[in-house]
Order: C-alpha cells, then sequence, then structure tokens
C-alpha cells in the first residue's frame, strides 16, 4: 500500500510502504513470554511455588515451539533468515548510531543474536527448574528424583543465576527497542503487536513469505504434549 | 622409696582430676563447629524429605526407604531446638541463616519448633501404609512445620 509521496515527484520517489513482517505465532509467542516470564518472577518471589512450575511448564512449551518455528515458520521467524554471520554483525554495529536508522524488516543483524540468546537461555532455564529442589527438599521440579539432593540444589543456584542473566538480557533488548523508537524513530513495539510496519523504498519491499497457521497449531500441540510427556512421565 | 610412692599417688589423683578436665574442654564444641553440624543435619533432613518426595513420585513408595528417611527427620526434629545455644548467630563470624529473633524471642523459636515432632511422628506412620497419597498429604502437612518456623527465624534463601 504506497504512502504519501516523500520526494515530491522525483523520478524514484521514495515511498513508505505497509508490509506485513509479523505472523501471529511468532507475536504470540513473543507476548505469552513477557507475560510468562513476569508471573514467574512473582511467583518465585511470593513463595507460590505451585503457579510457578506451571508457568514454567508453559514457558517450555512455547519454547519449543519457537524453535521449531525457527524451522520451519515464515520468513521472518527463521533461524536461517535472522542470524548473520561476524561480518555482516560487525558492519551493521558501525552503523548502529546512523540516522536515520537503517530499517529491517524483521530481525536486524544484532537482535536476531539476542533473540537467540533469549530462546536459549529459557530453555536451559525451564530445564533447570525441571531438576531444582528447595533447600527444604520440599518443592521441586518434576524431573528432580532424577537427581540427587545436591544436585537438585546445585540446579536452583543455577536457575538463579540464569534469571539474573535472563534479567540483564530482557534489560538490553527492551533498551535496543526504546533506542531505535526514540532514536531511529523505528517503532518496533507497535510492529511486534500488528504483525506490520511501514519500510521506506522506491519500490515495495519484497513480501515476506508466510507459513500457514495450521503448521503453527500442530507444532504447539506437538510442543505441548512434548512437555507434557517429559513431566508427567513417572521415570 | 616411700617419697617414690607418695609422687605416684600424687601423679596419679592429680591425673584423675586434670584428665577428664581436659577431655571436657576438647568436647566443648566452638560455635563456628555448632554452625557446621547444625546446617549438616538440617541439610540431611532435606535430603530425606526428598527422599520420600521421590519415593512418593514413583507412585509406589519404598517402604523401607520412606520409613527410614520419615524417621530420620522425626529423630532429628527432637534434637533441633538444641542447635541452637547462645552464641551461634550472626556473631560467630561465619555465615549463617540464623536470624537473631531465635534468641530474642526464645519462647517463640520453641513453639514453632516443637511442633515438627508430631507431624514427622505422623509422617513415619503415613510412611509404613506405603499409600502415596496419604504419605503425600502428610509430607505437605510436615512441610508447612518446616516453613512456618524458617518463615520467622531463617534468613530467606537467594536462589532466585
Amino acid at each position: 500500500m504506497p504512502t504519501p509521496d516523500l520526494d515530491h515527484g522525483a523520478k524514484h520517489p521514495v515511498r513508505l510502504w505497509r508490509v506485513r513482517i509479523w505472523d501471529l505465532p511468532t507475536r504470540l509467542f513473543h507476548w505469552l513470554v513477557v507475560g510468562l516470564f513476569a508471573f514467574s518472577w512473582w511467583t518465585a518471589e511470593s513463595d507460590r511455588l505451585d503457579w510457578h512450575i506451571l508457568s514454567g511448564y508453559a514457558i517450555l512449551a512455547l519454547v519449543v515451539f519457537r524453535i521449531y518455528w525457527g524451522f520451519v515458520g515464515s520468513d521472518t521467524a527463521r533461524f536461517t533468515t535472522f542470524l548473520k554471520g561476524p561480518r555482516t554483525f560487525f558492519a551493521y554495529s558501525r552503523r548502529l548510531l546512523d540516522r536515520p536508522v537503517h530499517i529491517s524488516q524483521g530481525h536486524n543483524p544484532m537482535g536476531g543474536w539476542s533473540v537467540i540468546a533469549l530462546i536459549a537461555l529459557l530453555l536451559l532455564q525451564a530445564g533447570l527448574g525441571l531438576f531444582a529442589i528447595d533447600v527444604d527438599g520440599i518443592n521441586a521440579g518434576p524431573l528432580d528424583n532424577l537427581v540427587s539432593f545436591e544436585t537438585g540444589r546445585r540446579a536452583a543456584g543455577l536457575h538463579g543465576l540464569v534469571f539474573n542473566i535472563l534479567l540483564m538480557l530482557t534489560a538490553l533488548h527492551v533498551a535496543a527497542v526504546l533506542y531505535y523508537w526514540l532514536w531511529g524513530r523505528d517503532n518496533l513495539i507497535d510492529a511486534m503487536i500488528t504483525g506490520a510496519k511501514l519500510m521506506p523504498g522506491v519500490e515495495p519491499p519484497r513480501a515476506t513469505r508466510f507459513a500457514p497457521l495450521g503448521r503453527a497449531v500442530l507444532g504447539l500441540i506437538a510442543a505441548a504434549l512434548l512437555v507434557a510427556c517429559v513431566v508427567l512421565w513417572r521415570f | 622409696m616411700r617419697l617414690m610412692v607418695q609422687k605416684f599417688v600424687i601423679l596419679l589423683v592429680g591425673s584423675a582430676i586434670v584428665m577428664p578436665a581436659g577431655y571436657l574442654a576438647a568436647a566443648e564444641l566452638t560455635p563456628a563447629e555448632i554452625i557446621k553440624t547444625r546446617q549438616e543435619h538440617l541439610k540431611d533432613m532435606g535430603a530425606s524429605m526428598k527422599a520420600i518426595v521421590d519415593q512418593v513420585k514413583t507412585g509406589k513408595p519404598d517402604v523401607s526407604i520412606a520409613t527410614d528417611a520419615a524417621k530420620k527427620i522425626a529423630a532429628y526434629s527432637r534434637e533441633l531446638p538444641k542447635w541452637f545455644p547462645k552464641g551461634t548467630g550472626d556473631e560467630a563470624g561465619i555465615k549463617t541463616a540464623a536470624k537473631p529473633e531465635i534468641w530474642a524471642q526464645p519462647d517463640d523459636f520453641q513453639a514453632a519448633a516443637e511442633k515438627l515432632p508430631p507431624e514427622a511422628d505422623k509422617l513415619v506412620e503415613a510412611a509404613a501404609t506405603g499409600d502415596a497419597a496419604m504419605i503425600g498429604a502428610q509430607l505437605q502437612a510436615t512441610g508447612k512445620a518446616c516453613q512456618g518456623c524458617h518463615k520467622v527465624f531463617r534468613v530467606p534463601p537467594q536462589e532466585h
């Protein structure tokens, strides 16, 4: 959809094109994880361990789904699309302070690595939670019976450490988003809610290839079943 | 000769007095040792709780494992109030989660600690039945007794 002509009748006018970049599953994943991460934090601080554990299962299922979606999802959700090599990464980092900022049709070359780091740490965090146990030996993750008390305590300690790392990475993520918004006039939050953003260009930007929604539903069901098996199975 | 006998008797009597005194002095534990020992005991109690939780999780609890662990908790629970003599708080200079309230409100501490033995005894009984649901329920009750005291008298563990 073409928007007002920015170059006032120049031969190759730069226009803003509204393009859909994020599919529904990716957006839902993002905001559900935001909510559940906050919920997990709160339930841990307020000793509501049964809710904390359920929240962890939900995050685990969502992350497993996101990894699957990273292989078979829409263009912008795929790891092969947004994980760039060091050359692109550093070239992009040198232009980070440029104005106007480089507007990416999806994750930018630095943001992509932040996304994969967050996904990997969430997976690790949920995994540690499965084996963690509290100091009194009462509240424990579902797989804690597979390890000793000492190992369960160590898992709980690491669970605390990884949480702090996740918190720092989240702060960095939010800071970067605010930077693009305030400095670069590129509102990434709006795009993550609506799925669409305005891209400047002479030609209309290439359309994002979207994966069918049914594929996401199947993946989510499979991920939920996998997590259910892991936590309910009596090993 | 007589002098030697006298000397020998003096030595004998003297050592009869000095040796037990020395032995008793050596048996007196330092605050650091007391803290370390009680931490080991409490950790052992936590591990015993876990051992029973593990049995419940199997769906078919092993009666002897669960009973042994419950008996251990019950035995420890009776000793527990004695693990906190004066001088074994922060002033001992080693890391302890024992709050000063233990010594500031000794009656409250005693009352909170005394809630555990009856629950632990019931846990032994429940363990003997081998019934996962019953053991699970009594684990919850025992855990409440642990945490009832911990909430007030222990510095919250830093793991999240």
